[in-house]
């Protein structure tokens, strides 16, 4: 294993960019596959595909994709280093900005770097970043994609990762990157014909911050799940991040001790579209009852009744945060059960 | 060419993953220049059927025609569509005629011809003027205009919106209103239009479809879903203010059928009485529009809690026990907050309801 770690590093110095090692005996086809989700480079074991599945990888490769199958039981000996470079030099040129814009995201130690980025990255201690996350973005629609987010913001770097995924920094605070995103979703829509998941991420303050704010990024994507295409900010799912490094079990228990109080509450579809929009109105009852199409009264009385079962009175801000966090609880182990 | 743009939904369904079943049998057949507008409260299914419609959502099971051919499987881009949003989202960097050439210029349409198509569409919505300014020099009307435009530069078979003037504030939302009426006669062509906005529904329309809980209530002319609602939602939903909704008693007195509330009888015409016979006894819900209630001294005895003066009428806000009843009356009616009054209802203008299904009784196919 040490010596696959080893030449796996000594791949990704050449190649410079990260290497996914894996132990997966060669099946070509799920390595492509692989390769493919992850956009790494990936080196794997098998022995008797080492010339036959470089040719076969060699033909697949397309431009956004790089990989290359090596036999991890042998040294990497000249024959193989050759065989690299040749490679390579077939491969599409990565750019230096590229290549920095990647290390941006991915790479936690780029207080060293700050220099080479602000050449190309022009920023001033006022500066605050963003990150914009499309994700589930078909490969015909990339190309597109790229030119209506060049036209549509006057300053902007993108970076895709992954050949579904493209990360757009914007030298924006997150509240401006949000209204941007909102626009952006419809543009993209009209212009693109589909309709992506866009995570927006907190602002941070210094461009050598920027791995933080991508981090954040991949885990509020992690956390929706693939939920429905639309707008997730990184802010409104502080909650649910959290939980979801909570061990599942602890969250499971939690929930079965309160379902008892809860659950005439809980199995009643009507009272939960209640508690769910009152929430989402801000404990506002004429927008509340105007939403769900009910007579002020008609919500006053849910509500009461909500308070008399639950002794939760939602119009009461910490009794409304308490019933959100059940609420989220609930939702979470539903989607594990 | 001339485009056809009928739109079928045949038993269309929408189940999302986690379960949630959105749309439900739906069957709708949208005609070719129709102005069908979909409305509903938030939640009901409106903006997944439209989506449907537009390719973003899968289709669970159904089928959805667009012209002569079903278009389940074909990509979004191959409908021949535009869709418009409430965001009215633009290009902020780009004038006008950019924002309204860029999505021809995609897809590679000769320049003189991007042009001559810019410059007509933006004849018609009498934006000329502004084709060489930058979306944050538009108001927000101006800039809902270009992103008409950039729809109908596309000469699409059908335009799908989306909410488009929630944003507007409510007097630019009354001109747009009478804007895009105008529009959907000068360009004849289909328009779906979503809201959950009853009075946008029942001015824009040529006919309506009224969603709730993901099935379709009814459809028809505004008219017909004021004058005869299939139930008490629709019934409740049309209108504003908002129908009035009392449970009265159904009453045998003599030969004569009537409904009964507190000490307030109402005696019912022989074509509604017959309808009433197996009601005999039993709680019904009576539905009366505000218009239809007025003060008469031998009516039902109830208390002023509000009154509105708009001018040309005046809304009075009445209850007695816990049963509100809105009145809309002349503006000349002097009457204050604790005063009481008596009102009656026009008979020949009620609806009944049943307590259970709420179903109306007299609906007539």
């Amino acid at each position: 294993m040490r010596d696959s770690i080893s030449i796996a590093k000594k791949v990704a110095n050449i190649v410079k960019r990260p290497v996914l090692l894996t132990d997966m005996m060669g099946n070509v086809q799920f390595t492509t596959e692989l390769c493919n989700k992850t956009n790494r480079m990936v080196v794997t074991k098998e022995a008797s595909y080492f010339v036959e599945g470089f040719y076969h990888f060699f033909e697949l490769k397309d431009a956004q994709h790089h990989y290359l199958v090596l036999d991890l039981e042998k040294p990497l000996t000249d024959e193989t280093l050759a065989l690299l470079t040749l490679f390579l030099s077939s491969s599409e040129e990565v750019s230096k900005e590229d290549q920095l814009l990647k290390d941006l995201l991915l790479d936690d130690n780029n207080e060293q770097l700050g220099d080479e980025f602000k050449e190309f990255l022009p920023c001033d201690k006022e500066s605050q970043w963003t990150l914009i996350g499309l994700f589930n973005i078909p490969s015909e629609n990339m190309a597109l994609l790229k030119k209506t987010i060049s036209h549509f913001f006057d300053e902007v770097w993108w970076v895709g990762l992954k050949p579904t995924e493209l990360t757009i920094i914007l030298r924006k605070k997150d509240t401006e990157a949000l209204a941007g995103a909102l626009q952006l979703r419809d543009i993209i829509i009209q212009e693109v014909y589909f309709d992506p998941i866009i995570c927006v991420s907190h602002n941070v303050g210094k461009i050598e911050h920027i791995h933080k704010a991508y981090d954040h990024l991949v885990k509020l994507f992690e956390t929706i799940n693939n939920e429905s295409s639309g707008i997730y900010f990184f802010e409104d799912y502080l909650f649910e991040i959290f939980m979801d490094d909570v061990e599942t079990k602890l969250v499971k228990d939690i929930y079965t001790e309160l379902y008892g109080k809860f659950e005439k509450v809980l199995q009643d579809k009507e009272l939960l579209l209640t508690i769910k929009t009152f929430i989402e109105e801000n404990l506002n009852i004429n927008e509340t009852s105007k939403r769900l199409y009910i007579h002020r009264n008609t919500l006053i009385y849910r509500i009461n009744k909500i308070a008399e079962t639950t002794s939760l009175d939602l119009r009461h801000f910490h009794d409304a945060l308490k019933m959100n966090m059940i609420l989220k609880m609930k939702k979470s182990v539903d989607e594990e059960d | 060419m001339l485009k056809v743009a009928e739109l079928k939904l045949i038993e269309i369904n929408k189940i999302f993953p986690n379960g949630f079943h959105a749309v439900k049998d739906t069957n709708l057949a949208i005609e070719d220049k129709e102005f069908m507008v979909i409305v509903g409260p938030s939640g009901c299914g409106k903006t997944t059927i439209l989506r449907m419609i537009a390719g973003l959502e899968d289709i669970t099971s159904g089928e959805l025609h667009i012209g002569d051919r079903i278009v389940n499987e074909v990509a979004p881009k191959d409908r021949d569509i535009a869709m418009v949003f409430q965001n009215y989202a633009l290009y902020p960097h780009m004038t006008v005629y950019d924002n309204m050439a860029f999505g021809l210029k995609l897809r590679k349409m000769p320049k003189l011809e991007i042009d001559k198509q810019v410059k007509a569409v933006a004849e018609t919505l009498g934006i000329f003027e502004l084709l060489n300014r930058k979306p944050k020099q538009l108001s927000g009307g101006q800039r809902q205009r270009v992103a008409l435009g950039r729809a109908i530069v596309r000469d699409p078979k059908v335009f799908l919106m989306d909410e488009p003037l929630s944003n507007l504030d409510a007097k630019l939302r009354v001109q747009m209103r009478g804007e895009l009426i105008k529009l959907h006669n000068k360009l004849a062509t289909t328009f779906v239009y979503v809201t959950h906005d009853q009075t946008e529904a029942m001015t824009m329309g040529t006919r309506i479809c009224v969603i709730n809980n993901g099935l379709i209530q009814q459809e028809a002319d505004p008219n017909t879903i004021y004058e005869n609602p299939v139930n008490k939602f629709v019934a409740g939903f049309i209108g504003a203010p908002q129908m009035n909704f009392i449970n009265v008693l159904v009453k045998q007195k003599g030969q004569e059928i009537i409904l009964n509330f507190y000490d307030y009888e109402l005696l019912l015409p022989e074509d509604k009485a017959v309808k009433m016979r197996d009601y005999i006894g039993k709680e019904v819900i009576l539905g009366i529009r505000p218009e239809n209630v007025n003060t008469d001294p031998k009516g039902l005895t109830m208390k002023v809690e509000v009154t509105e003066h708009l001018g040309s009428e005046t809304y009075l806000y009445l209850i007695k026990g816990d049963q509100h009843v809105t009145a809309r009356v002349k503006p000349d009616i002097s009457l204050k907050i604790g005063d009481e009054t008596s009102v009656s209802f026009a008979v020949e203008n009620i609806h009944l309801f049943d307590i259970e299904d709420e179903k109306s009784l007299f609906y007539q196919e």
